[in-house]
């Protein structure tokens, strides 16, 4: 430590003569240094070699394990809990194909399609599973019905025979209009009024102008059965799919989906349906892709302004040059040390080369500005390195320490993502210092760069600097007070617990998973849980819908109905009434096109004549639907057979449907299909609960009130809500926890070198007053923390304590009016290039990386203001010999 | 997912035709409902079935072979 403190010297920021006497530390880098000058070539030459040695080390040995479940710990209650049931169920490694269709027939066959198709490649999915399986609730659809509905639904069957058995036993245009006529005479009957025709007969009439325009055309019986339009839900069918995964890749579950979407395009044309891939696996390949393609673009953007604002700040392409190299360097061996020490990296410690970069190139230009200072004090180009290098010493070992000890801050938390990356990026932070001190000199030495007429400092910046020394007592009063008193605001910054909202809401994963997760019914965010058997499965279960926060759980026993005997006789009775409509020997030849042509003009003029001189809805739709029956009939041959094609295939599956609806017998659990057994039983019969609770999603008191009761019951309940909780708290608590060992391990440090405790007060304060600033700012810009930009933090606590060392060292050494300083310039372009490197994330398309750019731009001022302004007139004049002494 | 609703559920009351011929098995109505359709489109059902009886004979000639030989077997 430097035991040479002098009367400040006349010049700004000119701390003390040439020949100062150095610290051990500074006469050890001084050596250093003098050494790499002198062998400067040897220097280069080896470090060459050691970076080829490393980068081939490094690209042959690298591996990225872009499984998020490897970031979290394996050791604690809830992931054991949540690993349990994701061996028993594996809805992590799951592909949703969402399949969409204009009508609910539609929806079912192109799902039944899709899951026939992908069932075929085995190669590329280990299981596919129609979970939805509506035709197992088509074929039992009566069962589920409560007892009253099953009532209504067998009188309506019954007196709807007539009806049933003109289409069934003609499935044709002429069928059509018989059961059309059919229904006419119960208009003549007084049982049904005109209007009741209006909306069935409109469906019809739609469907037909379709036709007859050439356009793709659609007719759901079940829909005009159920009198209203079919529900979202309807007009889905859902494919669960387990891809065969590849965690070396970044997108891991890619190939299968670039599978399904091939083998999904035939089958969505051919029923006008449209697939969406969501669920665990295409969320995450979606976010990594998004990374990835922005990376390369914001990757060129960057390096473009970095080593634009490299030239403001060192005025030299050979500056520029050595610094880029020195990184480089820095930068591949961390990689080697990194791939040597985790083996594989997850996809947050791969972001140790930004923060790379980030400090590294601070060091490189503190190192370089200062050089291009005594440079231009000192005239010859050795001495000038030298020099520079003991002057950087002291304030660049303490950096780089400082900043390491940040890092490793990270090593004792759970949160494994984060404490890899604190290992790779502390040991970053070494090397980074080694090379700026090692290669950087002998770089400089060999690309000779040309002499530095001009001084360095901002001397324009004086009136500021004085401005600043006179006022410092109320200004530092001032700053104080305002961050004192907006510091109760900080009970509004918010966390904002939702992975999903970091993710690009427009995506199609996303927004599929956002539409899922408004339709309750689909309980896209249900927690669960595991029980050792179904019985106990069903047992939990009743306890948990006790809850008041409990909306519904459901079991494998869900799927099997109740009351059944009730329910059979009543079908049975029903079925017996509708026995003919299915004989084979009923069905009636079917009609040639005249035939067709001479019942569509019947249908259009018994139409004409039911709706008579009357107004109203239902009278319109006759005299349209008439209308468009007689214009079938003139058109040709082909537009009839697609108006039979459009209205007989659905009419066939329904019809099948409800023959074997009728053709009821008593369900039980080996009745269900295999696809959801298999997604409620799990290996060694282990059964699973889904809990909905009655919260939204984004109720965060509700949630967690949730959570804590469904726990109070079933301890081992995971997955939904109560993983997002438990990981963000585990998360919140890593991230508490690292930062109070930064700030303890970094005062410490600071102690050791500084000596003074008021020394590293005037470090840590400014230091601690940024970090307040920051988080006030967010509160008011109503920015939350979250997963993403909470990475950030590390970044900025390494920057901010490199800034204030950098600053406290220069004041220690007798520096003043430190604006001026050429410090403040190595300082202002360091922490722009840094602003640039990450302020760029801030322009990403995905929310998360742009909210981590956001929060780093927006720190990076207030630790930059903090450093250059507030420190300066925090520490005031520098000490005197006198002053120590006391 | 829920149980989707069933097809031909209660709505179904929405397009039921009335009874055309209260009497005879669901085949023998099957039977002659297409010359019902034809022929007596025009009878009120409310009159009952007698009504529509006398219109299929008025039409004998014109008949199925079906719908004739259900008339027969209840001797009409």
């Amino acid at each position: 430590m430097s035991d040479e403190f002098r009367n400040p010297p006349p010049g700004p920021g000119r701390a003390q003569g040439e020949e100062r006497r150095g610290s051990a530390v500074e006469r050890a880098v001084a050596a250093v240094v003098g050494f790499c000058v002198a062998h400067a070539r040897l220097v280069v030459a080896v470090a060459l070699v050691l970076a080829a040695a490393c980068s081939i080390y490094a690209i042959s040995h690298f591996s990225l394990n872009s499984d998020i479940n490897a970031l979290l710990p394996t050791n604690v209650e809830w992931r054991r809990h949540e690993l349990a049931f994701e061996r028993a169920f594996r809805r992590f490694d799951l592909i949703e194909a969402v399949v969409e269709a204009p009508t609910p027939e539609l929806a079912t066959a192109a799902t039944s399609d899709l899951v026939h198709a992908l069932e075929a490649d085995r190669t590329r999915f280990e299981s596919v599973a129609n979970v939805g399986d509506s035709s197992f609730f088509q074929r039992h659809g009566f069962l589920f019905q409560s007892t009253d509905e099953l009532k209504r639904t067998a009188a309506g069957l019954i007196e709807g025979e007539p009806i049933i058995h003109d289409m069934a036993t003609d499935r044709s245009l002429r069928g059509l209009v018989a059961g059309l006529e059919d229904a006419l005479l119960g208009l003549q009957a007084g049982r049904l009024k005109q209007d009741d025709f209006a909306r069935p007969l409109d469906m019809f009439s739609d469907t037909l102008e379709k036709v007859l325009a050439g356009g793709p055309s659609s007719f759901s019986w079940r829909v005009l059965i159920e009198g209203k339009p079919a529900s979202p839900n309807e007009l889905r069918g859902f494919v669960e799919i387990h891809p065969v995964l590849d965690f070396k890749s970044l997108e891991p579950g890619h190939e299968a989906e670039a599978t399904i979407r091939r083998l999904a395009a035939p089958i969505a044309a051919k029923y006008g349906a449209g697939v969406r891939l969501t669920g665990p696996v295409a969320i995450n390949d979606e976010q990594f892709g998004s990374i990835k393609e922005n990376a390369f673009r914001n990757g060129a953007i960057t390096v473009a302004i970095v080593v634009f604002i490299l030239w403001l700040a060192l005025r030299s392409g050979r500056l520029i040059l050595a610094l880029v190299v020195n990184v480089v360097v820095g930068l591949a061996a961390t990689a080697a040390l990194g791939t040597l020490m985790i083996g594989a990296f997850n996809v947050i410690s791969i972001y140790f080369a930004v923060l790379f970069i980030g400090i590294g190139v601070d060091f490189a230009i503190q190192f370089s500005v200062r050089y291009r200072d005594e440079r231009h004090r000192l005239g010859d180009l050795e001495t000038a390195i030298r020099s520079a290098g003991s002057r950087v010493a002291m304030p660049l070992a303490l950096a780089s320490l400082a900043t390491a000890a940040g890092f490793f801050s990270f090593l004792p938390t759970d949160y494994r993502g984060v404490s890899e990356l604190g290992l790779i990026a502390g040991m970053g932070m070494l090397i980074a210092f080694l090379t700026s001190v090692t290669l950087l000199p002998a770089l400089l030495k060999l690309t000779n760069p040309p002499g530095e007429p001009e001084t360095l400092g901002y001397t324009q910046l004086a009136p500021v600097d004085n401005y600043l020394a006179k006022h410092r007592t109320p200004i530092i009063v001032g700053t104080l007070l305002v961050v004192a008193c907006l510091s109760p605001a900080l009970y509004w910054l918010r966390f904002d617990f939702n992975p999903i909202d970091l993710q690009n809401p427009k995506s199609e994963a996303i927004a599929t998973y956002l539409e899922l997760q408004k339709d309750r019914s689909v309980e896209a965010d249900a927690v669960q849980a595991v029980a050792p058997s179904l019985e106990q499965a069903n047992a939990i279960a009743e306890r948990l819908a006790k809850l008041p926060q409990v909306a519904s759980v459901r079991t494998l026993s869900t799927f099997i109905p109740s009351d059944q005997d009730e329910k059979i006789p009543i079908i049975r009775s029903a079925a017996t009434k509708l026995e003919g409509a299915f004989e084979a020997k009923e069905a009636a030849t079917p009609p040639t096109d005249a035939e067709n042509i001479d019942a569509l003009n019947e249908g259009a003029q018994r139409l004409t004549e039911s709706a008579g001189e009357q107004q109203g809805p239902g009278a319109t739709a006759m005299r349209r639907l008439a209308a468009l029956l007689s214009k079938v009939a003139q058109a040709s041959p082909e537009i009839r057979d697609q108006a039979s094609e459009t209205l007989i295939r659905p009419l066939n599956a329904d019809l099948a449907d409800l023959q074997a609806a009728l053709e009821v017998k008593p369900l039980t659990q080996a009745d269900l299909p295999r696809a959801i057994v298999d997604d409620w039983i799990g290996v060694d019969g282990k059964a699973r609960l889904s809990i909905m609770p009655k919260a939204n999603p984004g109720d965060i008191r509700a949630t967690r009130s949730f959570a804590r009761a469904v726990l109070a019951v079933e301890p081992n309940a995971t997955e939904g809500q109560i993983a997002i909780l438990k990981a963000g708290d585990m998360i919140l608590w890593a991230f508490v926890e690292a930062g109070a060992w930064a700030l303890a391990s970094i005062a410490v440090l600071l102690f050791l070198f500084l000596r003074r405790l008021g020394d590293v007060m005037l470090t840590l304060v400014p230091l601690a007053l940024a970090g307040l600033v920051t988080m006030q700012a967010m509160t008011f810009l109503g920015m939350p923390f979250n997963f993403a930009n909470i990475i950030a933090l590390p970044l900025l606590l390494g920057v901010g304590v490199a800034f204030k060392i950098y600053y406290i060292v220069a004041w220690r050494e007798g520096a003043t009016q430190l604006l001026q300083t050429p410090l403040t310039r190595a300082v202002f372009y360091s922490a722009l290039t840094t602003a640039t490197a990450f302020g760029s994330l801030w322009f990403s398309s995905n929310p998360g990386a742009s909210s981590m750019g956001k929060l780093l731009a927006l720190s990076l001022i207030c630790t930059l203001a903090a450093a250059v302004i507030f420190q300066p007139i925090l520490m005031g004049k520098p000490r005197t010999r006198a002053d120590r002494n006391n | 997912m829920s149980a989707r609703k069933v097809f031909f559920a209660a709505a179904m009351l929405v397009l039921s035709s009335s009874a055309i011929a209260q009497e005879g098995t669901p085949e023998e109505q099957a039977a002659c409902r297409p010359d019902v359709r034809r022929f007596c489109y025009r009878v009120n059902p409310n009159e009952g079935s007698g009504a529509f009886l006398s219109c299929l004979q008025e039409h004998r000639v014109k008949l199925s072979v079906r719908c004739r030989a259900v008339l027969e077997k209840h001797g009409v």
